[in-house]
């Protein structure tokens, strides 16, 4: 398995809000809302812990997955909020990252 | 010196200078090095332009003689004299500058005093103006220096409007325009609100002169710490630290309205709160807002208003975050009703989405959605980050303290029984 780093970007705003995180993407104004295991993903992605980690110390630690389908669930979580730009990711530790 | 100077000092530091009862220009805001540099944001027209040119005034009799040319222009009622301190190439020690405004300074003027620059011969230099016997403006320093600076035209008229808190003077010329103003944000004039924000109104018979298409649509956008705000109507600037700016417009009522819709959106921005497309109605001390698209129903909403209901506005909600709670305050901006709201605010209650139906009913929103509802009706005008983030971090708050429900309707009166405390 290919080590990941995920980061938050710089150009989204985010703030909990009834039991989820809500996150704006600054670029185009997209909505998201992310359930408990998302957002524990999503407060993870410091550039520098490889995600198959963050899912084993946030994900498993804490729900009741099994760490393949978990890893899975995150990939996938990870390309799509990727795709919209507010995610950042690399095979590479992310150290800082400029506005998008 | 050796001449008494035709004129009192009002101020020594950036000193300026009066002649009799004539007004001051307001240049407090004009320092550092070079006064173009670093004037107000201003219509081009109105800009103040420097032209320095040696002059022969060693000579104290040529000293007194300029004083005395400047006298005469001092005799047109318009005139007004300023001095300040800047440095100089020759180190001189100060310069008092003299001026006199000019409605009628045209950029070819200008250029006539730019092209002068250069002469030895003050008189040469006056006569540039044409018919009109003066410059636009002499800086005459007391060592040889004498720079001309075309000051701006005073404008005549300064209307305040002050909605939800924050006063916009509107500064025009035209009495034509001052009226239309009058008429439009009558309920809502307030000369003794705390200045925020000056904007000089350019009037124009047509609305753009620069091959602009009249049906542009808005476009705003900040560019080195000014916001440059346009529609196929009109054309405006503002710098918000310094909380002036210009719009050129045609005499009419909606592009200043729209101007205004801008204004307020980006300054709410800054300070937690937000415009939306919302009718608001106060009831028992207490705000109720309606929120959706065109054709929601907001004027409809607002029109089946019970009698003992106060109308903020049946289309633009102003919305501030307050001490404990958030507050709508009652807007000049109408929709259909073509009425201004009540001057007034009021604590909100609830945010209802509006939705027509075949019977009136409540239900609950799930957060995602109160967030995405209100973000959607939102004004937004500007593609810009920051700002984004602002309304964002503003309307979840708003979302986590207000409660937002849907409110489907069928327009009759009866849809006010749901509305309650």
């Amino acid at each position: 398995m290919n080590s990941k780093y995920i980061a938050r970007s710089s150009a989204i705003a985010a703030r909990p809000l009834g039991g989820e995180m809500m996150i704006m993407s600054a670029r185009d104004s997209t909505l998201f809302s992310l359930n408990e295991v998302a957002t524990a993903i999503w407060e993870a992605a410091d550039g520098t812990t490889p995600l198959a980690d963050i899912v084993v110390l946030r994900v498993c630690a804490k729900f009741e997955i099994d760490p393949e389908t978990a890893y899975a669930d995150a990939e996938e979580f990870v390309s799509n909020l990727a795709q919209h730009g507010i995610l950042l990711v690399s095979d590479q530790p992310i150290e800082s990252q400029e506005e998008l | 010196m050796d001449h008494e100077l035709p004129f009192s000092v009002i101020d020594d530091d950036f000193a300026r200078f009066q002649v009799g009862n004539v007004p001051t220009v307001h240049f407090n805001d004009i320092t550092g090095p070079h006064p173009r540099q670093h004037a107000r944001t201003r219509h081009p027209e109105l800009h103040p332009t420097e032209v320095v040119g040696d002059f022969d005034c060693q000579q104290a009799s040529r000293r007194s003689a300029l004083i005395q040319q400047l006298l005469h222009v001092a005799a047109y009622d318009n005139l007004l004299l300023l001095a300040r301190q800047f440095p100089t190439p020759t180190s001189a020690p100060a310069s008092a500058m003299v001026s006199k405004t000019s409605s009628e300074a045209s950029s070819g003027q200008r250029r006539a005093a730019h092209s002068g620059s250069q002469s030895r011969n003050c008189r040469e230099e006056v006569n540039h103006n044409g018919p009109n016997p003066g410059p636009d403006c002499l800086l005459y320093n007391l060592d040889k220096r004498v720079s001309i600076l075309v000051l701006a035209p005073e404008l005549r008229f300064v209307v305040p409007v002050e909605i939800g808190g924050v006063a916009v003077h509107l500064r025009t010329d035209s009495a034509e325009f001052h009226q239309i103003l009058l008429a439009r944000y009558g309920g809502f004039l307030n000369p003794d609100a705390r200045k925020r924000l000056e904007f000089d109104v350019v009037i124009r018979s047509s609305a753009l002169d620069d091959g602009t298409s009249a049906d542009e649509d808005v476009n705003v956008r900040l560019s080195q710490g000014k916001w440059l705000l346009s529609r196929g109507d009109f054309r405006a600037e503002w710098e918000m630290t310094k909380g002036l700016g210009w719009v050129q417009q045609s005499a009419n009522p909606y592009s200043i309205d729209t101007l205004l819709r801008i204004v307020h959106s980006l300054v709410l921005a800054q300070e937690g709160g937000f415009l939306l497309h919302a009718a608001s109605v106060v009831r028992h001390g207490r705000a109720f807002l309606f929120s959706g698209i065109s054709g929601a129903g907001k004027t409809t909403i607002s029109r089946l208003a019970p009698h003992d209901a106060t109308l903020l506005t049946d289309e633009i909600s102003y919305v501030r975050r307050g001490a404990n709670l958030y507050q709508a305050y009652g807007t000049p901006f109408a929709g259909e009703l073509a009425k201004p709201g009540e001057n007034i605010s009021a604590p909100i209650e609830c945010v209802y989405l509006l939705d027509k139906d075949s019977h009136n009913h409540v239900e609950p929103v799930t957060t995602v959605d109160a967030v995405r509802m209100l973000m959607r009706n939102t004004l937004f005008f500007a593609d810009d980050r920051e700002l984004v983030k602002n309304v964002f971090y503003a309307v979840t708050d708003f979302v986590s303290r207000v409660p937002v429900r849907r409110l489907a309707f069928y327009p009759d009166e009866r849809v006010w029984e749901l509305v309650r405390l």
